[in-house]
């Protein structure tokens, strides 16, 4: 019989800090969320807004001021240390202060909850550390040390070290911060691997939302100091997603998903020209502050002429001729 | 890194730390002929004045640098991974500062409290048990600090505080003392090694071997700190109390070794340095035995040139352990700005 079918249930939490023994300072309140095995979360919100602290109250590391955290039915405060070892790991953002050590002896971290007294890995835990640099794409990298590692591929080891931790939970706090595009999907993708092969909760904070949206089971949302939980689609729908940058410069698209820069008078031009370059033409345009409007006067037409692209503007009754978009945007702003 | 390479360090230091420990005790202001030391060793008889050499000063400051050694390197190995500062060292909670603020209230106050006269307390019991209290003194006040404050930065802080101010009470009791008292605790801050009787060794010996079997038992803590404090939480380590548990072998390492030999510096900062790049290692399972050994071996090399052989003179052990070790610091701090981190 199953205790519970939630890895992680949630019910009237408030984080936040002890500044003394009867002053609080909560960070966020009435949270009630849960998650399953296999399922990746995404928790989103502007900074300072408690996601370090979430993640850190669910590893044990900050006291919740009220409510409960439920593993599989245990409470947590009443979790033992090192059973809780073996139940939830947490990865922070990676930052320089990496102790200088080779990739195996940082993966083998996450191995200490189940070694003896001095910590002497068995052929089993050697075996299970080789298996999770090759789980997230770093065979033969178990001698090298971290300083000579990339950012994503730091990321990679500290992800394998909470593989070999072998916890149901996964908490990560910003696995995706100060990598390039490109890694930033690599990681997410691999979280999500992981969510789904090996039957895992992962639970991951980031500022990418585009990325989160398109990958994460389910989107914790931190909404005027509490955490609404849904599909990230849903919290698009209800207009949720959009409020959260209200106050800034930025507006959510809601045809891609992203979030744009917002200006509030928008110069008005009608494009003209076909494909890629009509594609990228407009992308800049709207960069610069412009909206494309089929009806405006000024018209900036995109040709391609012996196979160089070239831009006709007519602007204000007076004619241009730009052979890249650089000189275009610098004329037009 | 194959277990093999680490038996051929091992191997190494172990024949290194012999070959020195022979040189230590032939050398020195009255050199003694290796034939005489075969007979010594064999039970012969030897030359009267040669046993006493050997007997009463050299074996003893030999096993002396060896023990003083291991303590020093262990502990300041377990202060850089706690506080993880890689200038981190045995002194930096302020044993020292505790152990002199104790010789200079026995020495510097001494005669107008006690009978004794100044000139003659080195290798006094009395002032090695002083010194022990005052190492122990700042030892409770950390381990008291070290159960309420969470912060290991500020544990350490406090430490460094509450060191200089100790600092500056036994800079007063400097000046209000007398020149003749004033030099035996100025050569006191210049650490010697021959101040042990062999009855001495008694206690000094067990009490280090108690303190690294104690770093020994939280090696698998020291491990998890590598990464720091959150790291090592999550991973199921009880923060709290092993963090009590290394400020104690520290304290009772470093405040043995200063209560009986002074303040030795920089053996303890370079050592661990030099161990992590000879084993590239961070694992304290090597790291152990590894700056054991090396602790062992430098400070018996130290020795060495601080009795200066075939001259009959001896410097102090503090100034050469400094001159030898600011060196290596040095080209630690500068090597490691290739690297991101020292620890």
């Amino acid at each position: 019989m199953k205790i519970s079918e939630f890895t992680i249930k949630i019910t009237n939490l408030t984080i936040g800090y002890k500044q003394t023994k009867d002053r609080l300072h909560s960070v966020l309140k009435n949270i009630n969320l849960e998650g399953k095995q296999g399922e990746i979360i995404a928790l989103v919100g502007a900074n300072g807004r408690g996601k370090s602290t979430l993640l850190k109250t669910f590893s044990r590391l900050l006291e919740p001021l009220s409510g409960k955290i439920m593993f599989h039915g245990k409470l947590l405060q009443n979790i033992q240390n090192k059973e809780l070892a073996m139940k939830v790991s947490f990865t922070k953002a990676v930052g320089g202060e990496l102790a200088n050590m080779s990739v195996f002896e940082l993966v083998a971290m996450g191995r200490i909850p189940y070694t003896n007294w001095i910590g002497r890995l068995t052929e089993k835990d050697k075996l299970i550390i080789l298996t999770a640099l090759c789980d997230v794409g770093l065979e033969g990298f178990d001698q090298r040390r971290m300083i000579e590692l990339s950012d994503g591929e730091k990321q990679k080891v500290l992800i394998a070290r909470s593989l070999v931790q072998d916890t149901e939970l996964i908490l990560l706090d910003e696995p995706t911060a100060f990598l390039d595009l490109s890694n930033k999907y690599e990681i997410v993708f691999l979280l999500k691997k992981i969510a789904k092969e090996k039957n895992k909760c992962i639970i991951f904070s980031t500022h990418d939302l585009h990325i989160a949206t398109k990958n994460a089971d389910k989107m914790w949302l931190i909404y005027q100091k509490t955490i609404l939980q849904a599909a990230p689609e849903d919290l698009i729908l209800d207009g949720h997603f959009e409020k959260i940058f209200t106050n800034t410069s930025l507006k959510f698209d809601y045809k891609t998903g992203e979030f744009i820069p917002f200006f509030v008078q928008k110069r008005k031009i009608k494009l003209i020209g076909e494909g890629r370059a009509l594609l990228w033409t407009q992308r800049a345009l709207e960069r610069a502050g412009f909206e494309l409007n089929e009806l405006d006067k000024n018209v900036l037409h995109v040709k391609k002429i012996n196979n160089y692209f070239v831009w006709e503007l007519n602007y204000y009754s007076k004619m241009y001729e730009f052979h890249s978009i650089y000189e275009l945007l610098r004329i037009l702003s | 890194m194959t277990i093999s390479r680490y038996s051929i360090i091992a191997t190494v230091l172990i024949l290194l730390l012999i070959l020195l420990f022979f040189f230590d005790i032939i050398l020195g202001s009255v050199d003694i002929s290796f034939i005489e030391l075969w007979n010594f060793v064999q039970l012969k008889e030897v030359n009267a004045n040669t046993e006493a050499i050997l007997l009463k000063f050299r074996l003893p400051k030999a096993i002396t640098a060896i023990f003083a050694g291991i303590a020093l390197s262990v502990s300041g190995l377990q202060m850089q991974t706690v506080f993880r500062n890689p200038l981190a060292g045995p002194y930096v909670l302020g044993i020292s500062a505790g152990a002199s603020l104790g010789v200079a209230l026995i020495v510097l106050l001494g005669q107008q409290f006690f009978w004794m006269q100044g000139t003659d307390f080195l290798g006094n019991s009395l002032l090695i048990l002083f010194a022990w209290l005052g190492s122990a003194f700042v030892m409770f006040i950390i381990l008291f600090v070290s159960m309420r404050v969470r912060d290991v930065l500020i544990i350490l802080i406090l430490g460094m505080m509450f060191g200089s101010g100790i600092s500056a009470i036994v800079s007063i009791l400097q000046y209000f003392s007398n020149e003749s008292d004033l030099k035996v605790f100025v050569i006191w801050t210049m650490g010697s090694l021959s101040g042990i009787t062999i009855s001495q060794l008694y206690i000094f010996i067990p009490i280090v071997i108690l303190g690294v079997f104690i770093v020994l038992l939280s090696v698998k803590s020291l491990n998890a700190m590598l990464l720091g404090e959150d790291y090592a939480q999550t991973l199921g380590i009880n923060l709290r109390m092993w963090r009590i548990i290394i400020f104690f072998s520290t304290s009772i390492l470093a405040g043995t070794v200063t209560a009986f030999c002074g303040p030795i510096g920089f053996i303890g900062i370079a050592v661990p340095h030099v161990t992590r790049m000879l084993l590239q290692t961070s694992d304290h399972r090597h790291l152990l035995w590894g700056t054991s050994l090396i602790g062992a071996n430098m400070l018996l090399f130290s020795d060495i040139i601080a009795q200066l052989p075939g001259v009959n003179i001896s410097l102090p052990i503090n100034s050469i352990t400094a001159i030898l070790g600011i060196p290596i610091v040095i080209w630690i701090i500068l090597s490691a700005s290739k690297r991101s981190s020292f620890i």
